[in-house]
């Protein structure tokens, strides 16, 4: 299998001078494509900055992030933009929804992003929340919904480009345990049925335990990992 | 995101906060209004000038007077040399050094005038028609194609036989006549005095009846036949020299003539002694004066818009804080930089262009309203003067002014928008 994804020596520091802090500390690591792997790790041990890099949503101190063989770094802003638009999906803890718009039209903020039809958002829009089940609510406000029905609209949100990645940050972190499993459950469908990579943030064992390979971070730097990825 | 749904976006976060919009758009109202009343005025104003240029005709006339050496009684010029050719200022403010025969001859001479025509200078003691009693009246000179508009009746035939006049439609009723078109065909007398002082009277048919309007004033027209009869009766036994003195002549020139050539014309006539206007440039003094109240006055209309423009700014700044997490979801997900700031700018722009619309609207009817008053009262001499006109063509580039202050007003909150980093926004709790 091909590496989606690879980092090498990553250091984070956010600050400079006195108040400076290094959130990471020189992780290496690669990511095949149709992986599933967990990143697990203590509240504040640096998930979200490893996940942010990962994702090209923020740049390294120094190391360096590759997608597909090519260093992010040599890309301009437009082609960043451009790969997290098309190749990339986002779960994050907190939702991100627009509470006063229909569930249909945050869904498609990404083909909005695009620059697809409105047509042609809305037939996609349909479809993938068919696939979380949330077609009879896209016209309903999104801030009429339960928190995992919130949740689901995300995914379906992340699906909507038909990503070859989906990065999730603490997903079920905002839900009881029964709504979190089903969120969690849709998501490794997808990863069976179409083969889409995903890279979960978490400080919950149990959805560690059900990912192939788990990488285990405490204070910026890689503690151990277990799995493997086939 | 393509325009079409940035445009659409934009204008969903205006309807978001309903209420900040409508009082952003309000400040933005207020300025476009007085901007456009202001620029209104001076439109109706300029407008009526030129109505009133248009009605008269007489493209093709100079007035000529002479154009005095010295500077008159209270000049501060260095002393001349007296010379035999020149005409002398005279220390009177209410005398004009006058034109001769051999002034007239001279102007028609000059190469690109047709004719002269000299205006005489009679002044009536009064008028009055059979039973009734006698009016004072100041008199015009009818000149061949100047275009005096009528209530009814026709224009007097400039030189023809008979003596003929044109009334004010005030003296229709004082001279006994029962409305305009009973006036027409009778017979008016006039009183002059002769060089003796005993008073003479001469007849003359009225052909019609004057609008009034801003040029013509209140003055009865006479045909030149009149006017030089009377001028003849009144100067019996003056000498020559005295006789033929005339404060004006109206010069026809060839109206095949182009703008340069015209000011080459009146450029000959200037080097010979003569001062030389055509009605344009004699009303040119009242545009420049109109153009010059209007402009003071658009100075506190674009202060209005400047304090709106704040109001932009600061409605805007609120809008980029409240809605920090959205752009940086948008950025997230692979939205570019222009096109956030775009997002903030045509926001501003909208509340420009809806300010600026609403403001035309209200300007329009203001300004129904404002004329409909001025004509009945303030300004019920002046006849088909609208005092606010909004013509589409001087209202456009106030809205785009507007608009472009609006784009300005929101560089500052859309740059802000713009390098939003995604990261912080979506820590953003
Ligand atoms: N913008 C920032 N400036 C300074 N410190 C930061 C910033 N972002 C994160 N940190 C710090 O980096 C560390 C790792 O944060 P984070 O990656 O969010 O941890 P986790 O997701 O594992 O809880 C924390 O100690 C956090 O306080
Ligand atoms: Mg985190």
């Amino acid at each position: 299998m091909a590496t989606l994804i690879e980092a090498k020596q990553l250091v984070k520091t956010y600050g400079k001078g006195e108040g400076s802090f290094t959130a990471l500390k020189g992780l290496d690591i690669a990511i095949e494509e149709g992986e599933v792997v967990a990143v697990i790790g203590k509240s504040g041990s640096g998930k979200s900055t490893l996940m942010h890099l990962l994702a090209l949503l923020d740049s390294p101190t120094s190391g360096s992030v590759s997608i597909g063989g090519i260093n992010a770094s040599k890309l301009n802003r437009k082609k960043v933009n451009k790969i997290r638009n098309d190749e990339f999906g986002f779960v994050f803890q907190q939702f991100f929804l627009n509470g006063d718009e229909s569930v249909l039209s945050n869904v498609v903020l990404p083909l909005k992003i695009a620059g697809l039809s409105p047509r042609a958002r809305k037939k996609r829009g349909l479809e993938v929340l068919r696939a979380v089940e949330l077609e009879d609510k896209a016209q309903n406000k999104a801030s009429d919904l339960s928190g995992g029905q919130k949740q689901r609209v995300c995914i379906a949100r992340a699906l909507i480009n038909n990503p070859r990645v989906i990065f999730a940050d603490e997903p079920t972190g905002n839900l009881d345990s029964v709504t979190g499993k089903k969120v969690e459950d849709i998501l490794f469908t997808l990863n069976k049925e179409q083969g889409i990579t995903l890279i979960f943030v978490t400080h919950d064992e149990d959805l560690a335990k059900r990912c192939q390979r788990r990488i285990y971070i405490k204070d910026g730097q890689i503690m151990k990992q277990s799995g493997s990825s086939k | 995101m393509n325009y079409r749904d940035i445009v659409r976006t934009a204008n969903a976060n205006l309807r978001k906060s309903k209420l900040r919009t409508f009082l952003t758009i309000s400040a933005v109202f207020m300025g476009a209004l007085t901007l456009m009343l202001t620029t209104g005025v001076g439109a109706g104003l300029k407008t009526y000038v030129d109505e009133q240029v248009n009605a008269v005709g007489a493209k093709d006339a100079l007035i000529v007077t002479v154009k005095t050496e010295g500077g008159g009684p209270i000049s501060n010029d260095n002393p001349k040399e007296y010379d035999p050719n020149k005409k002398q200022a005279i220390a009177d403010f209410t005398r004009q050094p006058t034109l001769s025969k051999a002034d007239l001859d001279k102007i028609a001479s000059t190469q690109g005038v047709l004719s002269v025509q000299p205006f005489y200078s009679i002044t009536p003691e009064y008028i009055t028609s059979s039973g009734q009693r006698k009016y004072q009246v100041t008199i015009g000179q009818a000149v061949e194609g100047l275009n005096q508009p009528l209530k009814s009746g026709r224009l007097v035939k400039v030189n023809g036989e008979k003596y003929e006049v044109t009334l004010p439609p005030a003296f229709v009723s004082k001279l006994g006549f029962a409305n305009d078109q009973a006036a027409v065909g009778k017979t008016v007398t006039m009183g002059f005095k002769d060089a003796t002082g005993t008073i003479f009277t001469q007849e003359a048919t009225v052909v019609g009846v004057q609008e009034k309007t801003l040029i013509m004033g209140n003055a009865l027209n006479v045909n030149n036949t009149f006017a030089k009869a009377a001028y003849d009766r009144a100067t019996l036994g003056v000498p020559d020299f005295q006789k033929d003195q005339y404060g004006l002549a109206v010069a026809k020139f060839d109206t095949n003539l182009s703008d340069q050539q015209l000011k080459d014309l009146k450029k000959t006539l200037a080097d010979k002694g003569y001062d030389a206007k055509t009605l344009d440039d004699q009303l040119g003094i009242i545009r420049q004066v109109i153009d010059a109240i209007t402009t003071f006055l658009n100075i506190f209309a674009v202060i209005a818009l400047a304090a709106a423009s704040f109001g932009i700014v600061n409605t805007l700044f609120m809008s980029v804080q409240e809605r920090t997490r959205e752009i940086g979801l948008m950025k997230a997900l692979g939205m570019g930089r222009g096109k956030i700031f775009m997002l903030f700018s045509i926001e501003a722009v909208l509340i420009g262009l809806w300010g600026a619309i609403i403001a035309l609207g209200a300007a329009n009817i203001l300004g129904r309203i404002g004329s409909n008053i001025a004509s009945k009262t303030l300004l019920k001499d002046f006849e088909g003067l609208h005092l606010f006109a909004f013509p589409f063509l001087s209202m456009l580039p106030i809205i785009i002014l507007i608009m472009v202050i609006a784009f300005l007003a929101a560089t500052l909150p859309a740059r802000r928008a713009a390098k939003l980093d995604p990261i912080d926004a979506l820590r953003y709790e």
